[in-house]
């Protein structure tokens, strides 16, 4: 059993990988934008995180950036969250722009059941 | 406004200098092409009295350089010896407009000003296109998120009630959901083919060229629809040549054209098809086809099936789910990177579908190369 931070605008989106992870019987804890989620990282220390791409105010990119370069968080995992603009091959996109800015992992939505569990249990590994 | 008189002749170069200057625009001159050609690299000019008839470079080389290197810079050609066949062929390589000498400072103010016209109409225009370019873009970044988001959100939730992770559901609930998913997936899908076929349209794009290797590319197509295949027990063969020459190209511009490619010959094929991807070195061109031995388009089909929006719609294809826009978007990016495609079809049979790329002209990177291995 591990704390997972989810960092999502959606809080349908929220919600959904919240019950999955539940599931799991991990512990889960949300924000909702940019700042709040930095915020809830350094006063929760959570074991891994899930941060969505494309969030109004700062992006996940800005947050992954920021938490990678403070040595109190660096350490945690983040999962990236995208949902990129174009058609299928995206994926090496976006791993491109992932693997940049240091996230561990990233994973295009939707987000397939099986898939998410498979990835936090490889990141919390 | 800037104007420079390119002509060997001295007095033709100071008396267009004369008229020009009393009209209030600014000029300069040069007495050879070479020279002339100098000075518009200067960026300072914006259009050009060219004299046809020069020692040294002549005025149609110059021309035709112009028209090249600075398509901005709108060029007037002096004809020497008042002949059609000059000025017509001047034309034809892009002048605006002649004038024959002698000439009258009538004459040439008229030209001129026209000339300048001409040009604030282009500016005008090409600041349009960029507006309507922006205005497109706009909308494509509203629609991707807008539209998509609340899609993945709906799809998560179903996830989440097909995995029972809401209680347990009945298999004809079970059954119900998971149509709503294929519904959802499909619409997903459209709505990424929309943005890519405006993304084409809109963009200058190719901007990120590259040496690809296409044995990766067509791999990572295939991969993306073998999901899809397994469940209609299709085998998918990649046997495009590690050794294929590579072509310059926008890597996932490409890798689109072949996921849309496999995937149709995925989606109108039969349980226990198969599709076949394979490569063929022509001259200048390489040659990737993708076939299979699916329930192939009739004729009369045929020279519709690149239109925006067209399906075919009968018994074996209703159960489809595809948004008429897979091959226009192929075409278009085949187009973009100066290429061909071409179908071949029998009804009941199968479909070949030939992309045809020219070669890069580098030789293959090293990058490109390694990836293949």
């Amino acid at each position: 059993m591990a704390k997972i931070l989810i960092v999502d605008d959606d809080p349908d989106l929220v919600e959904s990988i919240e019950r999955l992870l539940k599931s799991k019987k991990h512990e889960v804890i949300a924000a909702y934008d940019g700042d709040a989620g930095l915020e809830k990282v350094r006063s929760e220390k959570p074991d891994a995180i899930i941060l969505d791409v494309m969030m109004p105010g700062k992006d996940g990119y800005a947050v992954c950036k920021e938490l990678k370069s403070d040595p109190d968080c660096s350490s945690i995992p983040v999962l990236l969250l995208t949902a990129v603009v174009s058609h299928i091959p995206t994926t090496a996109y976006s791993m491109r722009d992932g693997m940049e800015i240091e996230a561990e992992d990233y994973i295009d939505k939707p987000v397939e059941p099986d898939e998410l569990v498979n990835r936090v249990e490889e990141l919390l590994a | 406004m800037c104007i420079l008189v390119v002509d060997d002749e001295k007095i033709i170069r100071e008396g267009a200098e004369c008229i020009l200057v009393k009209e209030g625009w600014q000029t300069g001159t040069a007495e050879n092409g070479r020279e002339g050609l100098n000075l518009i690299a200067t960026g300072s000019y914006q259009l050009l009295l060219l004299d046809l008839m020069m020692p040294g470079i002549s005025g149609m080389e110059v021309l035709k350089n112009v028209r090249q290197s600075y398509p901005d810079v709108i060029v007037i050609v002096i004809t020497g010896y008042a002949t059609i066949e000059n000025a017509v062929e001047a034309m034809k390589n892009g002048a605006y407009d002649f004038i024959a000498k002698p000439f009258t400072p009538d004459q040439l103010r008229i030209v001129v000003r026209r000339a300048f016209e001409k040009r604030d109409l282009m500016l005008e225009t090409e600041a349009l296109r960029r507006e309507r370019r922006q205005r497109m873009q706009d909308f494509v970044n509203l629609v991707s998120h807008e539209l998509r988001s609340p899609l993945n959100s709906i799809q998560q939730q179903l996830f989440n009630l097909l995995k029972g992770l809401a209680g347990e559901i009945t298999s004809d609930q079970h059954m119900i959901l998971e149509r709503v998913q294929g519904r959802l997936s499909g619409l997903t899908g459209m709505i990424k083919n929309l943005l890519d076929v405006s993304r084409f349209e809109t963009e200058p794009f190719l901007q990120n060229k590259e040496p690809v290797c296409l044995k990766e590319i067509v791999q990572e197509a295939v991969e993306i629809c073998q999901d899809d295949a397994r469940e209609k027990n299709i085998t998918i063969m990649n046997k495009v040549s590690a050794k294929a020459a590579a072509v310059e190209a926008d890597r996932q511009g490409l890798v689109s054209v072949f996921a849309n490619l496999v995937s149709n010959a995925v989606k109108y094929n039969r349980a226990g098809g198969t599709v076949h991807v394979r490569s063929r070195s022509r001259g200048a061109h390489v040659e990737i086809t993708v076939a299979d031995n699916g329930i192939g388009i009739a004729p009369d089909h045929l020279e519709r099936i690149f239109d925006r929006f067209f399906r075919i719609r009968t018994d074996e294809t209703r159960h489809v789910i595809g948004s008429g826009l897979g091959l226009s978007l192929v075409k278009s990016i085949i187009k973009g990177h100066n290429g061909g495609i071409a179908v071949e079809s029998v009804p009941g049979t199968g479909t070949d579908v030939t992309v045809r790329l020219p070669k890069s002209i580098q030789q293959l990177s090293l990058r490109a190369y390694s990836n293949c291995h």
